[in-house]
């Protein structure tokens, strides 16, 4: 059997079903199917917001569907948020943008590959962009996207999120020493998966690693 | 004045959030700063034990006044305390709902305008505080609880997403607690509270019991630590910085195939710091594609 992928995507909306005062399993299932979900306004403003970043901070240029996304979110756009836009891309300019690293783990026997695609790598932080209107500090300490990436860049000093809520923006700051090993999630994951038939041959009938 | 990377700047100075329930000896413990002078916006002078009291203070009823002293004669001062930024930023909501009535709502909460207002002037009042006047800052705020899934989790006590925005300006930032009848102060973030450390400086430190005698000088202490914990790190960023300096120039000179595979070599010879193998082998690699070359077989090759 090839190695099994794990993404911080995964885990996260695993963690979000386990979590919800009412789980949706179904859409759980899409997850597990590796279908797309469906495109919201939200993330539109968050992709759009990160690719105003990149062309300010390193003159990017934007590709077609980075096109509809600014369209689409061209009334976010102020003083205020351009503001933002200048001072996060001052942060990451120099950086290496849409960085991808993989991992090989084994967990009780089961190989895994980590896989992540970072925002922004620098030197001793890896940067995540973030668009938000519900932002709070400390809000990403046990996310597993701070896990992942971390454990995908071990060369890092910690991770920096940077969220913008359209007027002013945040810095949230997380060395190394304080997040929890990825592994951890990875363990529950496959075991809390064991229990679940049914979902157990979902995952391994989509997520099997090319690598 | 110049100084090489690994020289620590005896001079520096830092900004330090403090924040805690009350009766944690907060104020005690922003008496411990090198030579303070304590901005008392929370009234609470008379409050600190009367042995520690041994620091100028304004108690100002205005943030129009606080302005006012930051632009006197503070030589004599090392450090500035703001007692508490709660009550710090209550000054600034009028200060700034009469500089500008867009930044106020009829109720008398700031508008979405002025939170954003108060989150620009509070930078630049620490900004001022640190690089103009050239002084150690030192914040301290009640904590706020609150009930999240299962546990309480504890917050800066200020309103709406200033509690987000305070921490950028800070180097530290301890949460401070009691366990059993010590003092403590975390550096490290928990799901219970969040915190600001650095290299040498995190988790969880005992704040000393001061008898007679003895000096109150935690923060004073915890500088000088944070100087010489500081150094191997700005050296390492100095390092990476002047290594990817060499890579750019490196990358931006390969033109083909067989400069490309040997600019990859000359990487994999370098003592990397930090991400720099990561950023290099990507900079070469985008380098590449733009030149129509792909990497096989251990080398750069063109594109068929």
């Amino acid at each position: 059997m090839k190695p099994l992928l794990i993404t911080a995507s995964l885990l996260s909306s695993w963690l979000w079903y386990l979590n919800a005062d009412e789980p949706n399993l179904d859409e759980f299932k899409t997850v597990l199917r590796r279908e797309r979900t469906p495109d919201n306004p939200a993330m539109q403003a968050g992709r759009a917001f990160e690719v105003r970043v990149r062309m300010v901070s390193d003159g990017y240029n934007p590709g077609v569907n980075d096109l509809k996304d600014i369209d689409a979110t061209i009334n976010d756009v102020d003083e205020n948020y351009t503001r933002c836009v200048g001072e996060i891309a001052d942060i990451v300019r120099g950086g290496v943008w849409q960085y991808s690293a993989s991992k090989s783990i084994t967990i009780n026997g089961t190989a895994f590959v980590l896989y992540g695609r970072l925002d922004v790598l620098k030197g001793a932080w890896v940067y995540d962009t973030k668009f938000t209107h519900t932002f709070e500090i400390g809000k990403y300490l046990t996310s597993p996207q701070t896990k992942m990436y971390l454990a995908l860049v071990p060369e890092t000093v910690g991770m920096k999120y940077l969220a913008c809520d359209g007027n002013y923006w945040s810095e949230d700051c997380y060395r190394r020493e304080d997040v929890q090993p990825i592994e951890n999630d990875v363990r529950d994951f496959w075991n809390w998966l064991q229990e679940r038939e049914e979902l157990l041959n979902l995952y391994l009938a989509n997520w099997e690693s090319k690598y | 004045m110049i100084r090489k990377p690994n020289e620590v700047n005896v001079n520096a100075h830092y900004r330090v959030l403090l924040y805690g329930n009350p009766g944690l000896r907060k104020s005690t413990t922003g008496l411990s700063a090198p030579s303070p002078l304590i901005i008392d916006t929370d009234k609470g002078w008379e409050r600190i034990d009367a042995r520690f009291r041994r620091a100028d203070y304004i108690q100002p009823e205005t943030y129009q006044e606080i302005l006012d002293d930051l632009a006197g004669d503070l030589t004599s001062y090392e450090s500035l305390v703001f007692d508490t930024g709660g009550s710090l930023f209550t000054m600034m909501k009028d200060w700034l709902v009469k500089q500008d009535p867009k930044n106020g709502k009829r109720d008398g909460a700031l508008s979405l305008q002025g939170y954003g207002s108060a989150a620009r002037e509070f930078e630049r009042l620490m900004n001022q505080c640190f690089y103009t006047l050239g002084k150690n800052v030192v914040i301290i705020f009640h904590a706020k609880e609150k009930q999240e899934g299962d546990q309480n989790i504890f917050r800066l006590d200020i309103e709406g997403q200033t509690a987000n925005n305070v921490w950028k300006n800070m180097d530290l930032g301890g949460f401070m607690e009691m366990h059993g009848n010590k003092f403590t102060i975390s550096f490290s973030p928990t799901e219970r509270f969040f915190a600001k450390g650095t290299r040498g400086i995190m988790g969880e430190m005992e704040i000393p019991t001061i008898t007679n005698g003895d000096q109150n000088n935690f923060l004073a202490d915890l500088f000088n630590r944070f100087k010489v914990s500081a150094k191997d790190e700005i050296a390492m960023v100095a390092e990476y910085d002047a290594l990817m300096v060499k890579i750019r120039e490196t990358v931006n000179a390969v033109t083909d195939a067989d400069s490309a595979s040997k600019a990859l070599e000359s990487f994999k010879t370098e003592k990397h710091v930090f991400a720099s193998k990561q950023e290099s082998w990507t900079l070469l690699k985008n380098k590449a594609e733009t030149l129509g070359l792909v990497y096989a077989d251990s080398k750069f090759q063109v594109k068929k």
